[in-house]
């Protein structure tokens, strides 16, 4: 009994989680290769919420972290790893790779034109 | 590297080093034996390993967001532990075996929340860093940081029961443990499960995020340089709850001593 409840629990949140990421939010990439993030400057357009989608091509783990944008991500080896940012101001917003901050570095340029 | 192994150990073992600072300054004399504390070790470290060994594959859960919905409902659980049992720590009650068990397992499971991501970085930085005096350098500096801040703040919790001050005390607690569940906002707003408005100040001219003071009020109070609507009102709420529970715990001690003393 008690693990029908949990499989129903886990399988609702799973559904709303599918459910709430589904929506027609754009989406952005980054790559992360020899601990270098590529592009180094990612335009997104301001006052709309995106998703950020970060494939880690290295074979250690890399944190993205963002001071400016609020947000810290573990991206782990070979693996796609995703998360949400703005609505946003125009502005620049720096991020890094808390392992290897001297050369993975990046900046997201939001601007009213970075429509993709 | 150097530098960015001292601000990972701020970030991510300091916050255990003080949880264990209020713990022991805390805790009557007699109240937990060495054989739990044996206890408390070996399940942490025990947790922290599973946690690192499974990581990538809670990661994939949820659609990828893994990791941010367990570390937030284990925040949560941390969280509702030490609400609990930190008004009758910071008040010298005698504790049952159930209160410290509810104790030990939110002091457990902070450990392991915070523990496993340091792993996952130290792992990544054993991987790339050549030479082995490197890692003792980083890894003595980082340790060698959190031991000798722990050990004032440690001294300065004391000196604050000697001289009964549990307000105060009870103040750096709820204030620690706001700033840790707040966390709880920012994951939920990476995953869009709580919306994410706009931010209601910017303190970075101030303390910046990104500097040793920064990491370090981020540890002790959950300082934010760029809080948004959300954040504040979570933590504001954190601390209105802390309060509630630790005046109502005061007055029923009080009480119960009067009735006592009315007693005999």
């Amino acid at each position: 009994m008690n693990s029908h409840i949990r499989q129903c629990l886990f399988l609702a949140l799973s559904l709303f989680i599918s459910l709430k990421t589904q929506a027609s939010t754009q989406e952005f990439y980054l790559t992360l290769e020899n601990h270098v993030f590529t592009p180094s400057e990612l335009n997104i357009p301001a006052n709309k919420k995106v998703k950020l989608i970060i494939l880690n091509k290295d074979l250690v783990a890399e944190e993205f972290d963002s001071f400016d944008l609020n947000r810290e991500k573990v991206l782990f080896p070979k693996r796609k790893s995703t998360i949400f940012i703005g609505p946003l101001k125009s502005g620049r917003y720096e991020y890094f790779g808390e392992y290897h901050p001297n050369s993975a570095i990046g900046i997201i340029i939001v601007g009213a034109d970075n429509v993709n | 590297m150097l530098i960015n192994t001292v601000i990972l150990f701020i970030r991510d073992l300091l916050p255990i080093f003080i949880l264990f600072c209020f713990f022991i300054s805390t805790l009557r004399g007699g109240d937990i034996y060495k054989k739990t504390w044996l206890y408390i070790v070996f399940s942490s470290v025990l947790g922290i390993f599973i946690t690192f060994y499974f990581y990538s594959v809670l990661s994939d859960l949820f659609d990828g967001f893994g990791i941010e919905i367990i570390k937030t409902i284990a925040l949560i659980l941390f969280y509702a532990c030490l609400l609990f049992g930190g008004a009758f720590l910071v008040n010298q009650q005698s504790l049952t075996l159930l209160k410290q068990r509810i104790i030990i397992a939110g002091l457990v499971l902070f450990i392991i929340i915070t523990a496993s991501e340091f792993i996952v970085f130290l792992n990544s930085y054993i991987t790339n860093t050549q030479s082995l005096r490197d890692i003792a350098a980083g890894l003595s500096i980082g340790l060698g940081i959190c031991f000798s801040f722990s050990a004032l703040f440690y001294f300065l919790l004391s000196w604050l029961k000697r001289k009964k001050n549990f307000t105060v005390l009870f103040c750096f607690l709820a204030l620690f443990l706001s700033g840790q569940i707040s966390q709880v906002v920012n994951l939920l707003q990476q995953v869009d499960i709580i919306t994410n408005s706009e931010a209601l100040w910017n303190s970075s001219n101030i303390i910046k995020d990104s500097s040793e003071y920064g990491h370090l009020f981020k540890t002790l109070l959950g300082y934010e340089a760029s809080p948004s609507l959300e954040f504040v009102m979570f933590y504001a709420l954190s601390l209105v709850i802390f309060f509630i529970i630790f005046y109502t715990n005061t007055s029923k001690k009080f009480k119960f001593k009067s009735a006592t003393r009315e007693d005999k």
